[in-house]
């Protein structure tokens, strides 16, 4: 017999212990992944408890239900188009006020509703003593102490989830007391409301307020009139608008409901992150230690992934190679083994030499954020990602994308709006990955002194931050991708990161890089396999398969740039991945000594322009597939292909007829 | 009242007193959800070693990052300013509430009696180098505005 299923919502104000919570009672069983159509991040879980199925949502950090981020929108709709079957609502001990205000608005709902009081183990450690009875007294619901990090607490809260489970009927609600012209509102709204209901699972009162805050998304026409009616009087009558309003009435009851429940407050705040605060933050050495720590994490990631990565690589390549002479393949035609081995089993490859990136990525990632460094990072950058219209803790996804664009991509999504996550995406793959970075090795080596190749790689690592900065600029310019977001951002207490949390991370973004991404980077491989292989019977790339006569038929645009059809192949062989640029013209230009072949074809300003383009255009299929992934958007998507071709093109024209205009060749 | 502040920075060690969110209403809507409302007393921890961006600390001491734009739109009464920026409450007396650190500094005004709860009268603010009355000893003491930086006050005339 199926076991009955009940929905349970994880909610709560950003920083309280949602996500240890959700890993500490779902364990392994979750899956992640985007709101449909939203690039906020989704994360459902299973566990069961007595006879019943539990699926758990993570919903995003939330200060209140009138939205002014994207997330607190998500949250919203999710409460107010599909409520669950129970909140399980989260209050940070140490901070019991600022939560209230949230507490409140959902204990007003009608749904069965729990309340958990995490962190009790800092709370305890600081001596600060709190009666959680006269706060579920006042709430009108269950309250239990925990500590998500240390497990105290979570049979208790189990055991009350499922009492309410059981008997699911709600307790009484607790009174808001708000101003006259409020309440009226409110009550007349509630009226007309209970007319049009169709047996709402939420509560008339708490609709209400809902409406009043976006009187757009009334139901009917006269009702969404009628709302905006009572949302002028009320600001006209109080001074304020209607969220504010609101929230001052629930804030001077969490004030008193605060000073009732607790007994013992410690004095000052927390000594450990002050002291570390005045080292990390201070005013000359907090920019050098930002930048120590950035490098050792560059390193980190990097250093240790990358050696993986290749090993990764040559790994398939020789298993592609032991393959090609097993007994089943010599009895296969040769393009059926090609396409096989150089298409499909090449793309796989590609698609598990990033894994390494990506769990080094998670790992060292949520470490920094984990303890409270990432808000820190976030306050000292702000000022230079302000500019773009971006905050400070892009600056760490956009250095890392100096080392590879697909972990950096995919790592947008710990930044705090929808906002600053899609301009990001948008700007790393303008970075000078690692990978290009051998394409300018080579090329450089091929076609510049020994004494001048270091200096024109300074000049493409120039040029990339350059242009990251002028798009930023453009994207902010032409309001592309929305409005920002105001910054207002909390600072949590410095904390040991739970290892735990941080490999469960790892390993669950490693699986979703696997499912959501993979298809299209296999996918993008088939296709310039079938483009220079097709039709059977030419040489590889050669002038006559597809990519020839696309190169060929493209050559008018390409020409003014100084990149003949050759080159343009090698481009297309970039979209798979930059490092096969190098194979590639390889292949083109016939094997034997492709060094003397390029510095006898190919004059410096053509290979400079060529370079340019190849830092600019999109970086490589993952990449693509990993902003695909975290948009959710084709739109995006797009306009990231756009804007790289675009960029590139236009630097490359730019240098190449500036460079002939002045008389080099 | 309120009184905008455009023309000062903000100095680490003020303390305001919230009385209006400003005319961003997103701004005005996020700092309400959280519990940052008029009446509420932020105090300026420290500001980002690139300026521009701010950390305070709001009633029980939990920490939030602003930008200035942001705190220039709020309505401010002060309640602590540095003795630099007295000039924005007029000559009068005023409570010495702390004084920094720093080895010359600290010696000067030991000497001349100054310490935490210490009143000084203050004639015309904003006129550098700036003369300062100590009332418990009548002394005067000339200071640069580097020194009166280093020195928190409250008004001590209602
Ligand atoms: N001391 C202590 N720390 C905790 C506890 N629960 C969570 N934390 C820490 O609090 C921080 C935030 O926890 P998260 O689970 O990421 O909080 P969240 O609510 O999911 O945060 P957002 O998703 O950003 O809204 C992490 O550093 C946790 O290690 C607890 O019970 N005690
Ligand atoms: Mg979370």
């Amino acid at each position: 017999m199926a076991k009955p299923c009940v929905t349970v919502a994880l909610s709560a104000i950003p920083n309280t212990g949602k996500t240890t919570l959700f890993n500490r009672l779902t364990g392994e069983n979750q899956s992640t992944g985007n709101w449909p159509g939203v690039s906020v991040e989704r994360k459902i879980g299973q566990f069961s408890l007595g006879e019943y199925q539990v699926e758990l949502v993570d919903l995003p950090g939330a200060y209140a239900l009138s939205p002014v981020t994207e997330e607190e929108r998500v949250v919203r709709h999710y409460f107010l188009d599909d409520p669950p079957d129970l909140v399980l609502n989260i209050l940070n001990a140490q901070n019991l006020y600022r939560g209230l205000g949230l507490t409140l608005q959902m204990a007003m709902s009608g749904l069965p509703m729990l309340v958990a009081v995490n962190m009790m183990d800092e709370a305890k450690a600081r001596g600060l003593e709190l009666d959680l009875d006269i706060l579920s007294q006042h709430l009108g619901v269950p309250v239990v102490g925990i500590s998500a990090r240390s497990g105290e607490g979570i049979p208790e809260l189990q055991e009350a989830l499922y009492q309410i489970m059981h008997h699911p009927e709600t307790a009484h609600f607790p009174h808001i007391s708000c101003p006259p012209v409020l309440e009226e509102a409110v009550k007349d709204l509630v009226r007309r409301l209970e007319a049009l209901e169709e047996g709402q699972r939420l509560r008339p009162d708490f609709l209400a307020f809902r409406l009043l805050e976006v009187p757009a998304e009334a139901p009917t026409e006269p009702l969404k009139q009628q709302a905006d009616q009572w949302r002028l009087k009320i600001e006209k009558s109080l001074q304020t608008s209607v969220p504010v309003a609101c929230a001052s009435c629930r804030f001077n009851a969490a004030r008193g409901l605060v000073r009732e429940a607790t007994h013992q407050h410690p004095p000052g705040s927390d000594a450990r992150s002050e002291t570390l605060d005045r080292v990390l933050l201070h005013r000359w050495l907090g920019l050098p230690l930002f930048l120590i720590i950035m490098a050792l994490l560059f390193q980190a990631i990097y250093g240790l992934g990358m050696p993986l990565q290749e090993l990764l690589a040559h790994g398939f390549d020789a298993g592609g190679a032991g393959l090609r002479s097993t007994l089943a393949m010599t009895s296969l035609p040769d393009w059926l083994v090609s396409l096989l081995l150089d298409g499909l089993w090449q793309g796989v490859g590609v698609v598990v030499s990033f894994f390494p990136l990506i769990l080094f990525f998670f790992v060292f990632m949520s470490l920094i954020e984990d303890s409270g460094y990432m808000a820190r990072a976030a306050f000292l950058m702000d000022r230079l990602m302000h500019r773009l219209g971006l905050d400070g803790k892009a600056f760490i996804n956009l250095l890392l994308g100096y080392g590879c664009n697909v972990p950096a991509v995919m790592g947008t999504r710990i930044l705090s709006s929808r906002y600053n996550r899609i301009v990001t995406m948008l700007l790393i793959p303008f970075t000078l990955c690692s990978a290009r970075l051998q394409v300018f090795v080579f090329m450089t080596g091929i076609l510049f002194t020994s004494a001048m190749a270091p200096w024109v790689l300074l000049v493409l690592y120039l040029i990339s931050f350059v242009v990251v900065i002028a798009i930023g600029l453009l994207l902010r310019l032409f309001r592309i991708t929305g409005q920002p977001e105001p910054f207002i951002m909390e600072i949590p207490p410095y904390r040991l990161p739970i290892l735990r949390s941080v490999l469960l991370r790892s390993w669950q973004e490693m699986k979703d890089f696997l499912y959501r991404a993979a298809t299209l980077i296999v996918a993008g491989v088939l296709v310039v396999w079938l483009l220079t292989h097709l039709p059977v019977n030419q040489p590889v790339a050669g002038a006559d398969t597809w990519a020839g006569l696309l190169g060929r038929s493209v050559s008018p645009l390409f020409e003014p740039l100084g990149i003949d059809w050759h080159e343009t192949i090698a481009l297309l062989f970039g979209f798979i991945a930059k490092e096969i640029v190098i194979g590639a013209l390889a292949v083109i230009y016939g094997g034997a000594d492709l060094s003397a072949r390029i510095a006898s074809q190919v004059t410096p300003l053509q290979g400079l322009s060529f370079m340019l383009f190849v830092l600019l255009y999109t970086p490589c299929v993952a990449t693509v597939a990993a902003i695909r992934a975290e948009s959710q958007s084709w739109r995006i998507t797009f306009l990231s292909l756009a804007l790289g071709l675009g960029t590139a093109w236009l630097a490359s024209l730019a240098l190449y007829q500036g460079g002939r205009a002045l008389g080099f060749s | 009242m309120s009184n905008r502040s455009h023309n000062y920075q903000p100095m680490p060690g003020s303390e305001c007193l919230i009385t209006d969110l400003g005319n961003d209403p997103q701004v005005a809507q996020r700092l309400a959800q959280m519990g940052v409302l008029p009446g509420t007393r932020l105090r300026i921890v420290r500001l980002a070693p690139l300026g521009d961006t701010l950390e305070v600390a709001v009633e029980q001491g939990e920490l939030l990052a602003l930008r200035r734009d942001e705190l220039d739109a709020l309505g401010c009464q002060y309640q602590v300013l540095p003795l630099s920026q007295v000039e924005r409450w007029g000559p009068g007396l005023y409570r010495v509430l702390s004084l920094a650190n720093g080895h010359t500094f600290r010696d000067r005004v030991d000497r001349h009696g100054m310490e935490p709860g210490s009143i000084l009268q203050v004639l015309h603010p904003g006129q550098w180098p700036l003369r300062v009355e100590m009332e418990k000893n009548g002394e005067s003491l000339i200071l640069g505005h580097g020194e009166a930086v280093k020195i928190l006050v409250e008004r001590a005339d209602g």
